[in-house]
This record gives structure tokens, sequence and C-alpha cells, in this order.
């Protein structure tokens, strides 16, 4: 019995859900409806999260690029998919979802750029 | 009276405490032993202060339950004692304030070669920076005080100042007022003062003319109500850091070298006159030490084997009011209530305040005036925050306040100006004890000073000469917010940089933070670009601004932008880059 | 000085800007104008690299940066023409403004219509009067993220928030996420300030405490951030003496409230509403200067983006319809109210005979299930049930029907069931 208690943030009602595990089968308390359900079995048994970050980037008009995961990654890939991504370098220019890194960590999704960013003109701005 | 004598009046009236006295043949006071409180303790030195052959008061008792900290000179001196001799001057000058720099200035006149130290990174530091800008007329001070002789005469040579160093000096003037006819008395007594000490054009008038005089009077419906006003054409408004600031320039143009982030630990006497002094960047030796360390005076004097008087900081909270708050009238007006005669005379040591304006058109509410035993604890307290903002009429709303701070008044016991010659230290001039109206009296004193100074030079037989190419004149650098669409527009085309707002709140352009950077006085921090640009006194306080004042300062001055400091070392805006990123730029 | 003739010229290319001038160029203006004063397009949305946007509008949870994104590529293909590094100084009455770039000195701009989108600034350690030292290490939330984000730089390592507002809450997820430790987030209200999705996914998910009815009251440190006193509040949010803690950080972050920029709208002549601190607007958002219009943060400040670029078409549409001639120019308006449970609604009033609105509008508190009613004249215009609603949640709604000479009531009515 391995009980984890969370607010589910499906819609603004706020439902305060129970879940554990019982006879292999886990069951959730508190939901208002059928997607609370889904999101307390997917928090408990595989939480996902987006990621969204910034990478370095060379020649651009900002020195910093905003990233985005196509899809939501397993959370307790988070730390170790940020740090791969930190390693990275990238030359501008660059589109607005193009590929930073693919299937980063095993997880399926990719890091796609958030915006398109130019070359820095000169470098006075 | 004799020493043994203040001791026992003294213990007598404040029966709390323990003290013993001793008294020199220059009069001047020690006073040593345990009192209650801080409170208790200044009020001692100030009754001791008052009392028959008391020239000065040396405060060294000790307060139950306050500990007072003590600046580590020891190791400042050991540091600079061990850099050894790093320059040789005819004449330094302790501190770069308002006094510092109105003196340096004076005598960037003479064929000497001058170096100012001062402990802080930038000019107008201390109290300096943390004033409201009043230029006083002089009608408050006390009569036969060596202030108010100087105060009257600084106001006077004011416009002199301004004109040749090129800062905004705004003669708005000054007017109190009475509704109630026996409240008349005190701006008779008020009046009387002022003839005394020689303030120039004060007149006493009726409601009619007090309203020709302030129109917002006539607006507000009080205009009719008055019994009596008393009027001081000769009050002035400035800023006065920017006023340090051209003296300081207008000094190193002809010169004067500034030393920063320099401390002065230490000072070099040899046979009875000075030789230097030792800074915490090392020893800079000179004939004559010019002393206008404000907080510090008593310790550098003390260091020079002159132990003469004490300072001890009396904290005023200031509070600016957005620029949209419109002050209600042009003159500095004030209604003189029976509430304001009891303060004025309960705190008859500070001057002024109340609700003033900047000349830039921020109105200033305060200050307020707190004893406190740390010369160095320059902390808000939401008391004295009221206090200042009590000090206006009922219409004033927290809602208008964009910044407030403190300074520390640096305040002897004898509430005068000690500006002499050290009859211990054959070469040291004090100029110690400025507190209010020493903005108002700087160039007064810059030339009291260069007095003391010149005729010391002629009187050894080295007198000093007028150097062929002294430039009186500063000219200020271009103020984009003041000007007209097509001096704007011509601004831009000669220098693009002039064509990017920086501070969108006051209108600064990256065109004057580069000029600020060139100047012959450097701005090292943020808050020195600040002074010198406005950028970041606008009502957003640098929420906008300061990610791009801390870059052009990173790629003007050839730094990482982790090492631009806000208000000096230990002050550094950015710690450091994010995760990943490569150390360096 | 360089003049230039436009039809509508939009300030500030923000999410509202952006939506503004591409709207007044689908209906048909020809010479549409939009002036920023950053280096580039986006506004705020340049620093807002979170997810969690454009999920009414595009049906999809976009980071800040591919919303605006959107807009950038589309302002780009339509023939707005685009100054940038180009900041406003001065709008008049007349709809002239004055704008200054390092490339082409000052620009005298006049314009047909002016649609203000300045979006707003932050309120500081000032103006919630924190007392104490000034040191280094005292910054607002955006400052913060621009500095993370835009920059790449971190500004301390050990923060504590002040304001559970979203901007306060993202920060502190990010915070976290960039190595600086967040040890709590203290709010003055009893309530959160920001969505609950986001107290849950920012605080929750790092045990970043929040501390309810608990404020700031003074800033430690001469040169750097040592420390802050944080105490309870009384209902009053006065400081409960006494209640007094210390609490070790180098970094105080302030997200404490926005504040529409309104110094060109004033300047203007524009009317101000006390409550909202933006423009009086009407239901083409036209202020009450004819032919200047605002829109996004600086009319009102929203939460939602999808909002503001709802605000910015509006605003355009008006816009364009006001330089064709087919806007009365000083028309007669019936005031919108807020009635019960209503804290603010705009637009403010409307037009006699306009057909509807989108209308816009914050709740006082928390209802857990209400009714929203709009009466004018004795007749009932509409009725909405709504469920969980909450301050920090703007609610927006579309009044249908003309509007005829009298006053229009909007009011939240609570259902309370057994």
């Amino acid at each position: 019995m391995n009980e984890k208690q969370f607010v589910c943030i499906v819609c603004p009602s706020g439902c305060r859900l129970t879940v554990w595990e019982e006879n292999g089968e886990v069951k959730v308390e508190g939901n208002g409806c059928k997607r609370g359900l889904a999101h307390g079995i997917g928090e408990y048994t595989n939480p996902m999260r987006m990621l969204t970050t910034t990478v370095a980037i060379r020649g651009g008009t900002q020195p910093r690029l905003p990233v985005i995961s196509s899809g939501e990654i397993p959370k307790e890939k988070l730390s170790e998919c940020l740090a791969a991504l930190y390693g990275l370098r990238f030359d501008a220019p660059v589109k607005c979802g193009d590929v930073i890194c693919e299937n980063i960590c095993g997880t399926g999704a990719d890091v796609v750029a958030s915006r398109s960013m130019g070359r820095a003109a000169s470098k006075e701005e | 009276m004799e020493a043994k004598e203040i001791a026992r009046k003294l213990n007598k009236a404040f029966p709390d405490a323990a003290l013993e006295a001793e008294l020199d043949a220059r009069g001047i006071l020690t006073i040593r032993g345990e009192c209650a409180g801080w409170e208790e303790l200044v009020k001692i030195g100030r009754r001791a202060a008052k009392l028959p052959g008391v020239k000065n008061v040396v405060n060294e008792l000790s307060a139950k339950g306050v500990s007072v900290p003590r600046k580590d000179y020891a190791a400042l001196r050991a540091k600079g004692e061990a850099a050894g001799t790093i320059d040789e001057a005819d004449v330094v000058i302790v501190g770069a304030g308002i006094s510092g720099c109105g003196v340096a200035r004076e005598l960037a006149k003479y064929r000497w070669k001058i170096v100012v130290v001062e402990a802080a990174d930038d000019v107008a530091m201390g109290a300096t920076k943390a004033n409201n800008g009043n230029i006083h007329p002089g009608h408050a001070v006390k009569s036969g005080t060596l202030k108010a002789k100087l105060n009257v005469e600084g106001n006077r040579l004011y416009d002199k100042w301004a004109e040749e160093l090129d800062f905004e000096l705004q003669r708005c003037g000054a007017m109190g007022f009475v509704t109630s006819r026996p409240l008349g008395a005190a701006l008779k007594y008020s009046y009387r003062q002022a003839k005394r000490n020689g303030v120039a054009g004060v007149e006493l008038v009726d409601a009619e003319r007090a309203m020709e005089l302030e129109p917002g009077l006539a607006k507000n419906g009080l205009g009719p109500r008055i019994k009596l006003a008393l009027w001081l054409p000769s009050m002035g408004l400035v800023e006065p850091y920017q006023v340090a600031l051209a003296l300081a320039e207008n000094a190193a143009q002809n010169g004067v070298r500034f030393l920063f982030n320099a401390t002065v630990a230490g000072v070099i006497v040899e046979n009875g006159a000075v030789a230097g002094v030792v800074t915490e960047k090392g020893v800079v030796r000179a004939r004559y030490v010019v002393n206008c360390a404000g907080l510090y005076a008593d310790e550098i004097s003390a260091m020079a084997g002159d132990k003469g008087y004490t300072i001890h900081a009396r904290r005023g909270v200031i509070a600016i009011l957005d620029k949209a708050a419109q002050p209600e009238y042009r003159t500095l007006c004030e209604r003189i209530t029976f509430r304001e005669v009891r303060r004025a005379l309960e705190h008859s040591e500070t001057k002024g305040g109340g609700m003033c304006r900047t000349p830039e058109g921020n109105v200033l509410m305060g200050p307020s005036a707190l004893e406190i035993p740390d010369k160095e604890d320059l902390s808000t307290t939401p008391e004295e925050l009221q206090y200042a903002m009590g000090r206006g009429d009922d219409t004033v709303s927290y809602a208008n306040i964009i910044r407030f701070f403190a300074g520390n008044r640096p305040a002897d016991y004898k509430e005068d100006f000690i500006i002499e010659m050290s009859p211990v230290t054959d070469g040291f001039v004090n100029v110690g004890a400025i507190q209010s109206p020493g903005l108002a009296a700087a160039p007064a004193v810059a030339r009291m000073v260069e007095g003391i100074v010149t005729e010391h030079a002629a009187k050894t037989g080295r007198p000093a000469e007028i150097r062929a190419d002294w430039n009186p004149l500063r000219k200020r650098r271009p103020e984009f917010r003041h000007m007209s669409r097509a001096e704007q527009d011509a601004l831009i085309r000669e220098n693009p940089a002039y064509g990017k707002i920086v501070c969108r709140c006051e209108c600064v352009t990256e065109g004057e933070i580069l000029d600020a950077l060139r100047s012959p006085v450097p701005p090292g921090s943020v808050d020195a670009v600040k002074r010198r640009t406005r950028a970041g006194m606008g009502r957003c306080q640098g929420g906008f601004c300061q990610p791009r004042v801390l870059e052009i300062m990173a790629r003007e001055l050839g730094r990482k932008r982790t090492e631009v400091t806000l208000k000096g070392e230990g002050t550094e805006v950015l710690l450091r880059r994010n995760r990943g990123e490569e150390a360096g730029e | 000085m360089k003049r230039v003739s436009v039809d509508v010229a939009v300030v500030g290319a923000g999410p509202a800007g952006l939506a503004a001038a591409l709207e007044a160029r689908r209906s048909g203006a020809k010479r549409v104008l939009l002036i920023e004063r950053d280096a580039e397009l986006g506004g705020i949305l340049q620093q807002c690299i979170h997810d969690g946007f454009g999920l009414h509008r595009f049906g999809r949870r976009m980071s800040g940066n591919q919303y605006a994104q959107a807009f950038i590529d589309e302002v780009e293909a339509s023939g707005v023409e685009v100054r940038l590094g180009t900041m406003a100084l001065e709008v008049t009455g007349a709809r002239v403004i004055y704008a200054c770039s390092k490339s082409e000195g000052m620009l005298e701009i006049e314009a047909g219509a002016v649609i203000l989108a300045m979006g707003c600034r932050e309120r500081t350690a000032n103006q919630v009067l924190i007392c104490g030292d000034r040191p280094a290490g005292v910054l607002t939330a955006g400052a913060v993220q621009r500095y993370v984000n835009m920059e790449g730089y971190l500004p301390g390592s050990r923060a504590v928030i002040l304001g559970s507002g979203d901007i306060g809450l993202i920060m502190a997820r990010r915070m976290t996420l960039e190595g600086i430790e967040v040890k709590a987030v203290y709010e003055v209200m009893p309530a959160p300030g920001g969505l609950t999705r986001n107290i849950v996914q920012c605080l929750d998910e790092f045990n970043i405490p929040l501390h309810l009815s608990t404020t700031v009251t003074r800033v430690n440190g001469r040169k750097r951030v040592e420390s802050v006193a944080v105490a309870r509040v009384d209902k009053n949010l006065k400081p409960i003496p006494g209640t007094e803690e210390t609490v070790g950080c180098d970094l105080l972050v302030l997200a404490v409230g926005l504040i529409p920029e309104n110094e060109l709208s004033r300047g203007a002549g524009v009317a101000l509403d006390p409550r909202t601190k933006g423009p009086v607007l009407d239901d083409v958002f036209m202020t009450s200067v004819p032919g200047v219009f605002a829109c996004g943060n600086v009319a009102v400040v929203f939460d939602l983006v999808d909002y503001v670029s709802q605000s910015g078409e509006i605003a355009a549409r008006g816009a364009v319809d006001f330089i064709a001639g087919g806007l009365c120019r000083q028309p007669q308006y019936v005031p919108v109210e807020a009635g019960e449970n209503v804290n603010f609604v705009v637009p403010q009033r409307l037009r006699h005979g306009c057909a509807g609105a989108r209308l816009f509008l914050r709740v006082k508190k928390p209802l857990r299930e209400a009714v929203l009613t709009c009466e004018s004249g004795g007749r009932m215009l509409m009725q909405k049930s709504l469920r969980h609603l909450a301050p920090p949640e703007m609610i927006a709604f579309d009044l249908a029907g003309r509007i005829g000479d009298a006053p229009v009531a909007v009011s939240i009515r609570e259902v309370t069931r057994e």
C-alpha cells in the first residue's frame, strides 16, 4: 500500500486525489471525472513532464536559445535530459521547430527550438 | 568650569550614568564611563558641550547593552604600509563628499599636486547623496555659529558655482506661513535670526503678497487664511550628488587625482607635522592633509594625534515620490503649525525637510532623525518612514512612494562645523562635523579651507602659485530628456548612441551612459552610473534598464558581466552563468 | 525630423501588439506600422520559455516563444512595417507619435489610428514598503526571468520569493531547475495569487513551501542580501508583532504585482480607470481619446495570452473601422457596472446601439458554482453557469444583442447547494 497524494491539474476544480496500489491494481479516490482518474494513474505509475529550458547558442541575436520537448517525457529523466542539453552548443541561424536533440535520452521525444533566431547582424547590439 | 565640577553636574543630571570627565588646555572635554543607553549617551554629550569652557566633547562613554562596531583599521593599515608609497602630493584630501570635492575644486587652481582619497567607490557616497538637496537660506541656523556664517555665504556663492560648473540650481524660494495669529511669533523669531545671520532678501509678508509669490496658495484655498508669512527668496534646490560630481570632474580636469576604495587607516605625523596618510591601497605622502571624512572625520583626526571631537551618527530617512505626484507649490512652502514649532524646538539640530522637491520634479518627504550607534547602519525602519511621510499633509499617499532610503548625518556634540588647522598637528586641517547646512555652505567651506591652507603655505615660506592653465569651467553632459524634439533629432544624427533609450522611466539614452563612462571621474558601478545619468531612478527602479546598463558597462569597461557591481566590491548583480556555460564570456 | 504617415500605428510588439498589427492588415488597413523598443519582436514572451500558452487559441500547449513565433512569422509575411529598436516617447491626442531609434533619429509618426500595446511593469520592493538595507540581490521576478532565460545569468544562489502570482511560481520552478535553491514562497494574502496548476507544478513538485498570510518586512545585508525578515500578517495585511522570523538567502525575488505602463497614455490625455490602472475602454477597445485604442496588459493585466491576442484583434478592427469613418467619433456611452462578486469589467463602457461585445472580468473571491448575469434596464441580456471561479483566472464572455441606453450590470451570483 504505497499511497500518494496529488492535486489534479486537468481542470480548475483541483480535486485532491489519493492514489495507491492494491493487488497489482492502481486505485484512485477523490477524482471528479474520468480525466482525473487517468491523470491520477499516470502520476502514480509514470509521471510525465514537458521539458523547457534554454541552451547556449553561438552567433545568434541572443546568447540563449529557448527549447521545448516535442512531447512529455518521464519526470525521472528530466535531470538527465537537462544535463545532456547543457553540454551542447549550436550555431545560429535556427528555425522554430528545428530539432536540437533527437529522441533525448531515449525518451522518444525530441527537443526542438522554441523560436526562430537569426544571426547577430553586428556586434553592436 | 573644572572637569570635576562638570562630571559632578552631569552625574547629577543623569543619575543612571556613572561618568568621569577630563578637560584639556584647549577646552576639549573627554567623558568616560557608562550610561543607561544610546539616547542618554548622546544627551549627555550634548549637555556637556553646552557647559562654559567646553570647546568640544570627546564622548567615550559606553552605553548599557549597546556595542558600537569599530572598523579594523589595523588590518587596513598593515595592508597599506606593505604596499608602500604610491604617491606624493602637496595636499591629500580625505573624503570625496561635498566638502572634499569642493575643497579639491578650489585648491585645483594652484600649482599643487592634489590627491583625494575616498573609502567608497565613488564621490558623494556618504551624507552628500542622502539629503534633500536644499540650499538653505540660513535663517534656521543658530546665530553666531560658524555654520550660520558659512551657510549664508555659501548660499550666495552657489550661483557662481552653478554657472561655472554647469549643474542645475533652482532658486525656488521658501515660504513659511501661519493661519493662526499667535504663531506669527515663530515667524518673527525666524525673521530676526535671518536678519542677524545676514540672509539676503528675507521678508515678512501678508496674505496677498504670499499668494503672489506662491500661486499654489490661492489654488488650494489656504492663501486667504494666512495671517503672516516668511519669504526667503534665496532657498535653492540642487541634486547634491550632481554638485559633488561637477566639482570632482572640474578638479580632475585640472589635474586632481581621485583614489577610490582607499580607506584611510592611518595618518603619518613627523615632528608634530602631518606627512601623509596610509590608505588601504598604500601610502600617500603630503604636506597638508585636509580631513573631509564625514562620519569618520573624528577617527581620522584622532589618527593625526588630534582627538578633539566625536562624531555620532544621526540617521535620516527620505522617501521619493513618483513624478506623477505633482508638488502643489512652486516654492518650498510650508504651513507652520503648533506641532511644527514644537518639532523644530525639539529637534533644533535638524534642518528643514518636510515636503520638498528635486530639480527633476520628484517630491521628497522627510527626513526623520534618529540617533544610532552604528555609523554604517543605513537601514530604514517602518517608524522612520512613517515619520518622514508624516511631515507632509494628509494628501500624501504611501502609494506614491517609488524609493525610500536612509543617510547618516555626521554630528558632533557642539552641533557646529569644525574647520581649522589642527593646533596639535601642523598641516592637518579638520573639516569636521559637516552635517546640515553642509551642502548650502559648501562653497564657503571650500573658500575657508583654501584660505587656511594658502595662508599657512605663505607663512611657512612656500606660497601657493595660481596655475596659468586653470580652467574653472566644466560643462554638463547632454541631457536628452530636456531637449526639444528637433534637438533630440540632431543629437541622434550626430551620434546614434543617443537614439537608443535605455532607461524608459527617466528617458536616458545609451549615449548619455557612454558619456558618463568617459567622465574624468568615471563611474565604477551601476549605482554610480545611476547617479550620473538618472538611469534607474524612475518608478520601475531599474527593473527595465538594469540588465541593459549592465551590458553596456561590461562591454565598455572590458569586464565580465558577473564582475559588474551594484555599488562596489561584494555587490555583484550576477553571480554566475547558467548551467552548462563555459566559465567566462 | 523624419515624418511618416500611416493608417494604423501600433506601439509595442508583444502578444497584444503583434495580434493587433496583424488583424489591422487583415482588416484592410494599407499602412500598418508596428514599433518596438527592443531589438526583436515578442515583448515579454521572449522571456517566457515555459509552456502553458495557446491552449485556447491553437489547441496545443506551447511555450511563450512558440506562441510569439506563430504571430511573428505571420507579421513578417503580412506587409506590416516593423521598426525595431524604436521607442515611443510621446503620443499626442491628435494621434501623432514621437519615437526615436539609432538609425532614424527622431520620428514624427502621423497615424489615422493609434493602438497602445505597451504592456506593464512590475511593482518594486520600495512600493511594498520593505524596509532594512538596500543590498545587491533584490530583483523583481521579471528581471530575474530576463537574466536567466535571455541573458544566461543567475543573480543568486539561495532565493526567497515574495508573491505567489503566476510569475513568482513559474520563476520558483525555473530557478530550481537552474540550480538556485528556492527556500520558500511567501504570500501576503490568505490565498495563492496564481493558478492551482502552477502551485502544483512549480512548488509542490519541488517541495518548495508556500507560506500564506506572511510577508517579507525587511531585507538584511549591507553589500549583498544575507537574510530577510518575514512576519505573519493579520486580516488587514499588517505584520503581527512577535511573529518575525529570519530567513537566510542571497536573493529576494519580488512578484508583487503588475502595473499597466500608461505613461504614454496619460500624455495623450487618455482617461484611466483606477481599478484596472488602464484606460477606460469601450466595446472596440477605444480609449476616451478618439482614434486611440488600447489592448493587452496596458489596458488591464491579463493572465491568458490568448485573451491578450483577442483584445489586440478587437482594437485593430475598431481602429480600421475608425479610419474608414465607420465609427462615431464622440459616441454616446452606456457604463458597464461591476456588480456582485465582480472586481472589474473591461471594457468599462459600451456604445449605444453596438451589437454586442467581448467582455473580460475578474471575480473578487473564489466561487465553486455561480451564475454570470448581464442585466440592462430591467432586461436580462444573458445568463451563464460557471464553475470553479477564482480571482487569478480572468473570465471572458461574449455579450450579444443590441445595447440600449441603460447601464449594463454584470454580476456573478454564487449558487449554493445543500
